[in-house]
This record gives C-alpha cells, sequence and structure tokens, in this order.
C-alpha cells in the first residue's frame, strides 16, 4: 500500500487546532497584601516602623510559651521539670527527655525554637531594607541580636542574611567565637544610636548594655564549653558596662521581689528590657498566662474556675534546698521573717485573697482564699511533696500532687482564661548587680562581689552573707555560691541552663538526670534546618 | 488599598478583611484525531496552559498527550467470531499540568496584621513553576456473550514530578515552611482496574444487571530531598490529640515509603504494675493508604418491582484509632469516663501513663452494604400525577470489619502545619444508619 492510499482510506480524516486569542497576561494581584516593591515605594518613615513592630512583637512567643526558650533553659536545669503524670503530660516524651537530656535532632521544640528565634532575626533584617531612621535601624539590629544572643547560646552557631537576601539561597552562618564578636561589634555599633527615652517595652541603651555583658560573660563559655575561660579584660567589660547602669540611678528594687511579676509589674523599678501585655488586651498579648498555668493544679480556683491550671511543671527538691530552707513558709498566715522572702508562700494581696495562691515555691497543703484544704481530682488533699518518680512517671495515687510547684508571675485574675497584663520580664536590673559581682569574683575581686550580693539580698530581706564562692563543682545546690545566689533571684527566668554551662556544672548530674553526655552542652541543629541550609553544620555528637 | 492599609496602620485592633489573590488560568489548546476504517485510533492533544500563580518565566506548561486504540473485534479476521462484539487494545501516554497551590506563594508578600504591625508573611519563589504528571495506560475493552457480558481493564502507572511542595524555608525566613517545586522528588502511583458487567436476564418482565469492579493501587515517594542541600526530607503530620499526647505527630512523608507512611514509637505490652511500655524511638509503622476497592452493584426488575443493591469495601491499610489513645483510655476512669472494654480487659491500669504508640493501629479492612432500595412502579395515578413509584430505601446496613471505632472510612483532618493526614480516626460523627420510605411522582 503506498502512503497516498493510507490518507485516502482513513475513514474520517479529522484534524481540528482550537486557539483563544491572548486575553490575560496573567499577572497576580495580590488584594489584600503588598509586595515588596509595593512596600518600598508606599511606606514612609511610619511604615518602616510597622516593620519594627512586627519584630518587637516576634520576642513574645519564644521569649514566653512554656515550651520555647523557657523549656530549653529551664526544663533542662536543675530548676524544672514535667513529670509525666499518668494520663497527662506523656506528650510523646518531650519533657522527659529534656530533664533526663536525652533529646535528639528531632525534637519539636528544638525546632520551634530555632524557627522563632529566626523570625526575630528576619524581621529586624527586613527593617534595614526600608530606609529605617538612624533609631529605627538601631533598635532593629538590637531586636536582631538578642535572637542571634539566644540562638548562639542554644545552637552554638545561628544564621545571618543581608536585609534584601534572596530568601531562595542559603546565609552564612556564624559559628562559636565568630558569632559572638558579630553580636558584640553590632550591639557596640548601635549603642549611641538607641533612643536614649525608650522605655522597658523598647531597645534601650541599657538593654544592650545588658546583652553586651551577657555576651563578654559567656564569650568564654562559648569558645570551650566543656572548660569555660573568663578574660580579665572581658570581666572588665562586664564591671564597666554594669556601673554605668548602677550609676545611672534609673534603677532600684521592688518592694516585693514578686511586685516584679504581678499583673501590676508595668511600673516596677527593676525592668531593663521587658515585653508588654494588657490585661484584656488580646493584640500583641504574648501569653503569660502559660506561666503559672503550666503549674497550677487543675483545682487550684474552684469553683469559680475549675481548670484553674494544666498541674504540670515542678521544681525539684535539691534546687528547693539551694534557698538553704530549715523550715516551710508557714501555711496561711503572717510573714515570717526566717526565710528568704524571694521563696514565696507568703500572702500577696491580689492572688492570695482571689484563689488562695502565695506566689513563688508551693510546698505542701494547699488552701484557698478563705483558708480551706484543697484536695486534688481524687480527693486527697493537695499538699505538693518534693519526691518525684525516678523516671519522672508518676504513677501512684499521688501522681497529681508531686513535685514543688513555682509561681513566679502572679495569675492575672481580671481576666482568668482571657489575655493576661503581666508584662514579661526580659532583663531585670537585679541581673546586672549578680552579673557585676561575677565579673568581680572571676577577676579576684571577691569582697566587691560579695558587698554587691548582700546589697541585692538586704533589698530581698534576706540575711546577708559572710563569704561566698563562685560555684562548688561537688554540689551544684551548695547554697553558699553565686550560682546559688544567681538561682534564688533568677528561678524560672529562662536563664539556667546558661548558667550552669558558664559555671561549669552542666554535665553535673541532679535529681532526676543520672548522666551525661558533653554533646548536650549545644543543642543540636534542628534536622528540617539542617536540610535547608549546607552551610549549617550539625553540632558534635548529634 | 495602601491608603486603607496606612489609615488603619496604627489602630489596634482595625477594621479587617481580607481578598485572596487573583488567581487566572488560560489555556490554548490542539487535537488530532486519525481513525482508520474503526480499528486503529490514534488521537494526539497538545496543550499549554498559563498560571498567574506562577513566576514571570514559568506561568505556561506544556501538556502533550497520545493515545493510540485497536478494535480487534473490527478486523476481518473477526469477523466471523461469534463470542466477541466488541474487543479493543488502548495504550495512552500524556501528561498533566497542576497548580492547585495558594495563589501568591510566588511574590513576597507583606500583611498589616490587626496587631499594629506589618510583617512579610510569604517567603516568595520566582522560580515556581507547573507540578507535572506523566502517566501511562495500558487497557483492554470487551463485550461477549452477545452483549451480555461486558468489562475492562486497565494498568497505570501515573508519576508526578517537579512536585509543589511547603518545604522547610532557609532560616531566617518570615515562615518556616514555603513552596518549591521539589526537582528529583517523584510521587508514583501503579495499579490496574478491573471493571465486569453482567445482564444476565433481560426479559420483558425480568430485568437482572450485576457489576462488579476491583482497584489496587501502590503509592510510593522517591528522590524526597530537599533542594538545597539533597538531605532526605522527612515531614512528620497526623496530630494526635488529647491529654497527655500535645504535639504527638503520627506520621511521616518520607523518602522511599508510601505517603503518610506511619511513624510511631513501638507498644511493647504492659510491666508487672499495668502500665503500658513504649519504646523509645518511633519507627516506621504501615501505610494508612488502602491498597485494593471492590465495589458490587446490583439491579433486579420483576414486572413493576425493582430490587437494587450497592455494596463495597477498601483492604490494605491501618487506621489509627486516636478515639482510644485519648478518650476511651484507661486514666479516663479516674475522671469518670466511660472506657474502651479492650483496655479494661487489657490488664492496664488505670495509672497507666497516655501515649501514642503502635498499640492503636487497627486494619481498616471492610466491605459496606451501602445502599438497597426496593421500588414498585405504580404508574400513573389519575390526571394530574404521572410516573408515581412508591420505595424503601436503606443506607449503610452493615459493615464487615474488625476496626473497633465507628467507621473505618475515615475524613479527620489531623493535618499538622497544613501537612495532609490519612486514617487517623479521632472522635468523628458516626455515620447514621437510615431507612427511607417515599413516593416519587412527576406532575
Amino acid at each position: 500500500m503506498k502512503p497516498n492510499n493510507i490518507f485516502k482510506k482513513f475513514a474520517t480524516p479529522f484534524l481540528a487546532i482550537l486557539a483563544l486569542a491572548g486575553c490575560t497576561k496573567l499577572d497576580e494581584h495580590l488584594n489584600s497584601t503588598l509586595t515588596n516593591a509595593q512596600v518600598s515605594s508606599a511606606l514612609g518613615s511610619a511604615g518602616t516602623g510597622l516593620l519594627l513592630s512586627a519584630a518587637y512583637s516576634d520576642i513574645g512567643g519564644p521569649l514566653t510559651g512554656q515550651d520555647q526558650v523557657f523549656s530549653l533553659e529551664e526544663n533542662t536545669s536543675d530548676e524544672s521539670l514535667v513529670p509525666t503524670r499518668g494520663g497527662d503530660w506523656d506528650d510523646n516524651g518531650v519533657w522527659r527527655v529534656l530533664h533526663a537530656h536525652t533529646w535528639n535532632a528531632d525534637h519539636g521544640q528544638v525546632l520551634s525554637v530555632f524557627n522563632n528565634l529566626n523570625k526575630i532575626n528576619f524581621d529586624a533584617t527586613n527593617v534595614l531594607g526600608f530606609g529605617p531612621s538612624k533609631g529605627q535601624a538601631a533598635e532593629a539590629r538590637y531586636l536582631r541580636a538578642l535572637s542571634l544572643y539566644y540562638l548562639l547560646d542554644l545552637y552554638g552557631q545561628f544564621p545571618v542574611r543581608n536585609p534584601g537576601d534572596n530568601l531562595l539561597l542559603p546565609p552564612t552562618v556564624k559559628t562559636g567565637a565568630d558569632g559572638a564578636a558579630f553580636i558584640i561589634s553590632e550591639l557596640t555599633a548601635i549603642l549611641p544610636d538607641l533612643p536614649a527615652n525608650n522605655g522597658p517595652h523598647l531597645a534601650n541603651p541599657d538593654a544592650a548594655r545588658v546583652l553586651l555583658m551577657k555576651c563578654y560573660l559567656q564569650k568564654g563559655t562559648w569558645a570551650n564549653r566543656a572548660a569555660p575561660t573568663y578574660d580579665a579584660a572581658d570581666m572588665a567589660q562586664v564591671i564597666a558596662l554594669g556601673n554605668t547602669i548602677i550609676t545611672s540611678g534609673k534603677y532600684s528594687f521592688s518592694t516585693n521581689y514578686f511586685d516584679n511579676f504581678s499583673p501590676n509589674n508595668h511600673s516596677t523599678p527593676e525592668a531593663i528590657f521587658d515585653y508588654p501585655n494588657f490585661s484584656g488586651v488580646s493584640a500583641n498579648n504574648s501569653g503569660i498566662a502559660g506561666r503559672w498555668n503550666m503549674t497550677l493544679h487543675y483545682n487550684s480556683w474552684t469553683p469559680n474556675n475549675p481548670n484553674a491550671g494544666w498541674n504540670g511543671f515542678t521544681t525539684i527538691g535539691d534546687f528547693y534546698s539551694s534557698f538553704n530552707v530549715t523550715a516551710n513558709p508557714t501555711a496561711y498566715g503572717p510573714t515570717d521573717t526566717l526565710l528568704d522572702p524571694r521563696i514565696g508562700g507568703r500572702y500577696y494581696a491580689g492572688a492570695t485573697d482571689i484563689s488562695g495562691v502565695r506566689p513563688g515555691f508551693l510546698v505542701n497543703q494547699q488552701y484557698n482564699e478563705n483558708g480551706v484544704a484543697i484536695k486534688d481530682r481524687k480527693g486527697n488533699p493537695l499538699a505538693y511533696t518534693a519526691a518525684i518518680a525516678p523516671d519522672m512517671k508518676e504513677t501512684g495515687s499521688n501522681l497529681e500532687v508531686t513535685g514543688i510547684r513555682v509561681v513566679k508571675y502572679a495569675p492575672d485574675y481580671a481576666n482568668y482564661g482571657g489575655p493576661s497584663g503581666n508584662n514579661l520580664m526580659i532583663f531585670r536590673y537585679s541581673d546586672v548587680l549578680l552579673m557585676v559581682a561575677e565579673a568581680q569574683m572571676r577577676t579576684g575581686a571577691t569582697a566587691a562581689g560579695l558587698a554587691l550580693v548582700n546589697q541585692l539580698r538586704t533589698a530581698r530581706g534576706a540575711a546577708t552573707l559572710s563569704s561566698l564562692a563562685l560555684v562548688n563543682t561537688a554540689n551544684v545546690e551548695d547554697p553558699n555560691t553565686l550560682l546559688a545566689e544567681r538561682g534564688r533571684e533568677l528561678y524560672w527566668e529562662s536563664s539556667r541552663r546558661t548558667d550552669l554551662e558558664r559555671f561549669g556544672v552542666y554535665l553535673k548530674p541532679w535529681q532526676y538526670k543520672p548522666s551525661d553526655d558533653p554533646k548536650n552542652l549545644i543543642f543540636p541543629i534542628p534536622n528540617q534546618a539542617l536540610a535547608a541550609n549546607p552551610n549549617l553544620k550539625q553540632n558534635p555528637g548529634y | 488599598m495602601y491608603t486603607s492599609i496606612m489609615q488603619d496602620a496604627k489602630t489596634q485592633n482595625p477594621f479587617y478583611s481580607y481578598a485572596n489573590p487573583t488567581s487566572e488560568l488560560q489555556s490554548y489548546f490542539g487535537r488530532l484525531n486519525l481513525n482508520y476504517k474503526d480499528r486503529y485510533l490514534l488521537t494526539g492533544t497538545i496543550r499549554a496552559d498559563g498560571s498567574s500563580k506562577f513566576g514571570a518565566n514559568n506561568k505556561y506548561g506544556y501538556f502533550p498527550s497520545i493515545g493510540a486504540k485497536w478494535v480487534a473485534s473490527n478486523e476481518k479476521f473477526m469477523n466471523d467470531n461469534k463470542l466477541f462484539s466488541n474487543l479493543a487494545f488502548r495504550a495512552s501516554y500524556g501528561i498533566t499540568g497542576n497548580q492547585e497551590y495558594p495563589a501568591g506563594s510566588s511574590q513576597e508578600q507583606f500583611n498589616l496584621n490587626s496587631y499594629n504591625n506589618a510583617p512579610q508573611v510569604v517567603n516568595g519563589n520566582p522560580n515556581l513553576k507547573w507540578e507535572k504528571t506523566a502517566s501511562y495506560d495500558f487497557g483492554a475493552d470487551f463485550t461477549f456473550a452477545g452483549n451480555k457480558v461486558y468489562g475492562s481493564f486497565d494498568y497505570y502507572n501515573k508519576s508526578t514530578s517537579d512536585i509543589l511542595f511547603q518545604t522547610n524555608a532557609i532560616q531566617p525566613a518570615p515562615n518556616s515552611i514555603s513552596f518549591v517545586n521539589l526537582p528529583g522528588a517523584r510521587n508514583t502511583n501503579t495499579g490496574f482496574e478491573i471493571a465486569l458487567g453482567a445482564t444476565v436476564v433481560d426479559k420483558t418482565n425480568v430485568t437482572w444487571d450485576v457489576n462488579f469492579n476491583y482497584a489496587n493501587t501502590k503509592n510510593k515517594i522517591t528522590n524526597f530531598t530537599d533542594p538545597n542541600t539533597g538531605k532526605d526530607l522527612q515531614v512528620q503530620t497526623g496530630q494526635i490529640n488529647g491529654q497527655g499526647v500535645s504535639g504527638t505527630l503520627a506520621q511521616v512523608i518520607a523518602n522511599n515509603q508510601p505517603v503518610n507512611e506511619y511513624y510511631l514509637k513501638p507498644f511493647n505490652g504492659f510491666d508487672a504494675n499495668g502500665n503500658q511500655i513504649i519504646g523509645a524511638n518511633p519507627q516506621y509503622a504501615g501505610d494508612p493508604n488502602p491498597h485494593s476497592f471492590v465495589g458490587f452493584s446490583t439491579s433486579l426488575r420483576l414486572k413493576k418491582f425493582t430490587f437494587s443493591l450497592n455494596a463495597g469495601g477498601s483492604f490494605g491499610y491501618l487506621i489509627y484509632n486516636n478515639t482510644a489513645t485519648s478518650i476511651t483510655n484507661i486514666s479516663g476512669i479516674a475522671q469518670g469516663r466511660n472506657i474502651d472494654l479492650a483496655a479494661y480487659n487489657s490488664g492496664e491500669k488505670p495509672s497507666s501513663g497516655v501515649g501514642a504508640s503502635t498499640r492503636f493501629l487497627e486494619k481498616g479492612d471492610y466491605f459496606k452494604l451501602r445502599n438497597v432500595t426496593v421500588r414498585y412502579n405504580i404508574g400513573n395515578a389519575g390526571k394530574y400525577i404521572k410516573n408515581l413509584s412508591a420505595f424503601v430505601s436503606g443506607s449503610n446496613l452493615f459493615v464487615l470489619t474488625k476496626f473497633t471505632g465507628f467507621d473505618p472510612e475515615v475524613n479527620i483532618d489531623k493535618s499538622n502545619n497544613s501537612y495532609p493526614s490519612r486514617s487517623i480516626e479521632y472522635v468523628p460523627f458516626p455515620t447514621p444508619r437510615t431507612v427511607s420510605f417515599g413516593f416519587n411522582f412527576t406532575l
């Protein structure tokens, strides 16, 4: 058959090509959001301010949440843990592995903190690409330095972009001493440009000084976490920066230690940098209520609120003992003078009169606002005990009451269950004194350091000390050490892990963490982050 | 729009409305059909589809397809056969495009939050392009025994590439995940389908039809790696809900595994105190995607009565029973809740911890009698009512399954971070068994 015939023999040859004329260029219009170019051309300095506010509000989440920086700093330390209570708080074991130091690079909190800190990093960097004023640029760089400080401390490295970078390309990564040098140079550069009249809700020169002090203090630890060093020149920087803050006269001690954390803490004279929350206002609220819900029992405010708490977080008995406790605070009565008031357990107006809760450490029988003993959900007395099951899995009839509870932030009963108004304290004045004291003691000026510590203790209403060591490596909870003093002042304020590393005792055993591994000095880079950026290198041992 | 944003910018909770980005599609299409004596048929198509969702250089995708069919029963040598009235063999190959993902993902976007701030909310990726699925299919259609038995067979292989996927953004970034086309990854589905039907009786007063179909499918993801580093991706999803299991994820999208493979800690029985023992590390634990599907329907008409029945089932997959993990677990006794009899009989004590594990994986295999209807056709009644018929119909009459939850056909959304989940059961609305009576007529 010839080719011609084939075509003739087609029964129904059919050929059709249909083409539509081009009617649209397929341009995509965003409608409710702005493109990068639109932002550049439309936003003036007020608009750049909106970008800056975004970076400010990014701080709230990672620094407030009980499963964020708080968890990585506190649950990994001798100050806090979350035991599994029967059917409650297993959560796939995420809490227990933190206290036991057996986490891995798939830990959800390790990932979430990495991403949330980098969100601050991104939004702050972005401000710099949209024509900020000098002051705005300094504030943005401060917020970025803050996020990089936490990233470096937790993960040993951080990625950093230039404004306008292509987000599809991996940014460079700074590690260890390099990273520290970058943060210090940033903070030093912006110090003169930060608006001096910015209050504690905004980046201000003293907030930069505190962060610089922390970097100088921690530098030798970041360089060698297994054997930290404390360079004399760095310590001198800590002392000089601290003295600038102390001699400025801008800060003083609050009358009651717990006023720093109450719903009325907006006017505390100790706040150097904080995150503002407003009672009943949901906008930008960081969810501070988690800080008391996480530890209070379900029945802590019955019958007004039958789900007053989540009955989770506790401290360990040995840490409680570092207050040199010879007697527990009296149950429900007048102030006693035998104990360091920072241990709490006293009547506190606005809390005890409403629910019976006495801020500080909650030990033994708990009472309601009328002085009536509270029961747990099984009908047992709600009496918190120090001992926790060795494997952190409570299975006995006492599973709801084990562990001493810690309420640092007095609940905002005006808006219980709604947006709470306690400001989150990020840097407080007392930390400045303790850091200066530490730098002095590390450079031989022990007497000067002790004097500062006693100044703080006197302000708190605690007895002065006649001598003080930096740390007792044979007993992490030795009450007569500066490490213990930092614990007594700054407990559950998200810096314990950092402190334990700097004092060289992070790998020591403590209750419910019988052994350790040097790799745990740095958290792993989350697997997801590692897969995305080839410049990140997994930390040794993971 | 700028003005509306700028005016509202300083208020605490501005009046807020959101309109999605515009989304437009535009296509050019061509088709060629060749038919030689109704024996050899060839169809070729080519289409160019443009979508506004993609980056400037990638708006258009080009999708050809070609199909051939040989109708053997029309060949001369088949003219004498009494068996087949129709016998045809088919083969086709084609590429289709997919652009079903959120509009605006290719552009950097800044959004005014109701919080007096305006962060960048979308990472943006101008390189985004069409996701492509190349599929080939071999099949046969046949009718024999005097048009009384008919059926078809198909084997197919579909392979999706340039998968539009939200992978880890490179931090620091405005979002933790953002859309890319995964360069090397393939999502492959292979399987076969058989359909058989027969008209058993075809008389004036009696007709009886029977239909049966069976499908088998297999899914796997390969080369599932990050475009930046080539490292294997592992995306966890499938949220387990309830007290004590916050943040627990049961499934994973991982290289060389079926999509949503279970990834759970192993259950190792109970200790001496009746507390459950759960292993420390999660492991691949089974496939939540059914591997085979069966359908059966029949219709029998006796004079004015019509009886029809519809049944079907799915086989070869696992369901995670989140209800048993969290709601009916043993520790519920302490709170005065009803608990699962299986948990009660297991010897587990109320102090036993709650945890997600392979313990709560169950076979999902089921066969359901979906519908039975009996209809009596009365015909016209009076002057106005036409085609009157009365019926009794029952739905969901019985289920054959060993699954202990309400319904093995699970349709609960347990996605995490917008990654979908599959076959995780959690306090669903039970499928009702309904019986209805009624009349149909036209006026």
